[in-house]
């Protein structure tokens, strides 16, 4: 039987509709990586570190890393925070400078967060890598770094 | 079901429908950087905390993080006490109409805003609070710009320096945020680079006005040159072509060279990049490396701003200007 225009119509949207729904869910899950992160930055904020609104985020692979290059400048602290919705993960942010040594002050991680802190010796390009690893290591989890400076 | 009720539902389903292609169409800028950065599997030395460099190639990091001015103006302000005042430029009132010169003036019309803030000038911060709503009505996104403007008049009333530094640093995301959704990516970058050319101009000047090798080594930014120099590279035929475009590129090269001079002299910190630099940059210019600190000695310093300038002469300032407060 010849399905009415109204009814194919209705099919079509209902495809849109779906594919709408799946692509606020990958937007809130990277901004649900963000709210972590940045709750984890919050008591740091209140000590002085200016937040800046950049970040980056997506998902990855359990245990596999991101990277993201870095201008630092010797004179101010940093803190990177990182978080994960997949709150049962172990998070990991690691500073390295550019001859690949490990330069954090300073680290934390719990409860799908983490942060590392670091005064630059030279101001130069840096390595932050974040690692998340769920448990059971399966799974794609998401993840956001944000950062702060003072 | 009658008529009007299939007509209402049909109407609600492509109004949705609309809705989703927007959206799907409008990935945030943060997402799709994320998802352009490659995997790095984590090495048994990545484990102990000790990375090798060769596990980070070249090509592995797509987007290099820019700082905002107040970042390096934050050190400048520990290093002592700078004549921000001095460095504020006079805003034109003239709007273009080229969307790569707009996008080029936004930046350093961010940038002068983040001086204005250094400087606590409250009228100066206004009246680029103001620019930078022109310029953003000029480049149609007027809308999303207006709630930071708001934002940045109320905290400067409130003299919250901190604030309007943060409200700012929000603009700018916004606006390149507001670019990438609009399909103009290259656009974003533009934002970016015309903000760290005012902010370098600014660094230059205060740097050479009171030279001293840790002020100098806030100039170290090699990686982040050659990344702009690589972002013009990648972009469209349309832009490069740009004449203002093309210029931008050919200033790079000049900066990346003092600069990257600084990162070969200090060779034991980053021996792999260091050979690339020397590669990379011409023996004429070594002689503007103060060997001793090794950083950048007042010559170059002054050839970086230089440089900047001219660019900046382009798009933004004009030579009668320069020193005029905004």
């Amino acid at each position: 039987m010849k399905a009415k225009w109204w009814q194919r119509r209705a099919v079509i949207c209902s495809g849109f509709a779906a594919f709408f729904a799946v692509s606020v869910g990958l937007y809130a899950i990277v901004d649900e990586a963000r709210s972590v992160a940045l709750e984890a930055a919050a008591p740091y904020v209140e000590m002085g570190f200016e937040m800046r609104e950049d970040h980056w985020g997506g998902t990855l692979e359990s245990g596999e890393s991101k990277v993201v290059q870095h201008q630092l400048f010797r004179g101010n602290e940093y803190w990177f925070w990182a978080g994960t919705s997949a709150v049962e993960s172990d998070v990991d942010v690691l500073i390295f400078d550019s001859a690949g040594s490990s330069v954090a002050l300073e680290t934390f991680s719990a409860d799908g967060k983490a942060g590392a802190r670091v005064l630059p010796a030279k101001t130069g390009s840096y390595l932050i890598q974040v690692t998340v690893t769920t448990k059971g290591g399966i799974g794609k989890p998401d993840w956001a770094l944000v950062y702060g400076y003072r | 079901m009658n008529a009007k009720t299939r007509t209402a539902i049909t109407g609600m389903l492509c109004l949705l429908a609309h809705c989703a292609l927007a959206y799907a169409f409008s990935s945030p800028l943060q997402a799709q950087g994320a998802s352009l950065l490659p995997s790095v599997a984590t090495s048994g030395e990545a484990k102990s905390g000790q990375l090798v460099l060769s596990d980070f190639p070249g090509a592995l990091v797509d987007k290099v993080v820019v700082p905002v001015p107040g970042e390096i103006f934050a050190v400048m302000d520990k290093l002592g006490a700078p004549n921000w005042s001095g460095e504020l430029r006079e805003i034109s009132e003239q709007v273009p109409t080229d969307r790569i010169v707009l996008s080029l003036s936004f930046g350093a019309t961010i940038a002068e805003g983040f001086l204005a803030v250094q400087a606590e000038e409250a009228e100066a911060v206004k009246d680029l609070g103001r620019r930078l709503l022109k310029l953003a009505s000029a480049l149609a996104i007027e809308d999303r710009v207006l709630p930071h403007y708001q934002s940045i008049i109320d905290a400067t009333d409130a003299a919250d320096w901190r604030k309007v530094r943060g409200e700012i640093d929000r603009t700018q995301q916004t606006v390149r945020e507001a670019m990438v959704e609009l399909r103009d990516d290259e656009l974003a970058t533009l934002v970016s680079l015309g903000g760290w050319l005012r902010g370098t101009e600014a660094l230059t000047s205060l740097i050479a006005a009171a030279y001293s090798s840790d002020r100098a080594e806030l100039l170290s930014q090699p990686d982040l040159v050659r990344h702009f120099v690589e972002s013009l590279s990648e972009m469209s035929d349309t832009v490069r072509a740009h004449k203002d475009v093309t210029a931008l590129a050919e200033g790079l090269v000049v900066i990346h060279e003092a600069m990257a001079l600084q990162a070969a002299a200090g060779g034991a910190a980053s021996a792999e990049g260091a050979a690339k630099t020397v590669a990379d940059s011409s023996d004429g210019a070594a002689a503007s490396v103060n060997a001793a600190n090794d950083v950048i000695g007042v010559e170059a310093v002054k050839r970086i701003g230089g440089v900047c300038s001219d660019l900046l002469e382009r798009f933004y300032t004009t030579p009668e200007a320069k020193g005029s407060k905004a």
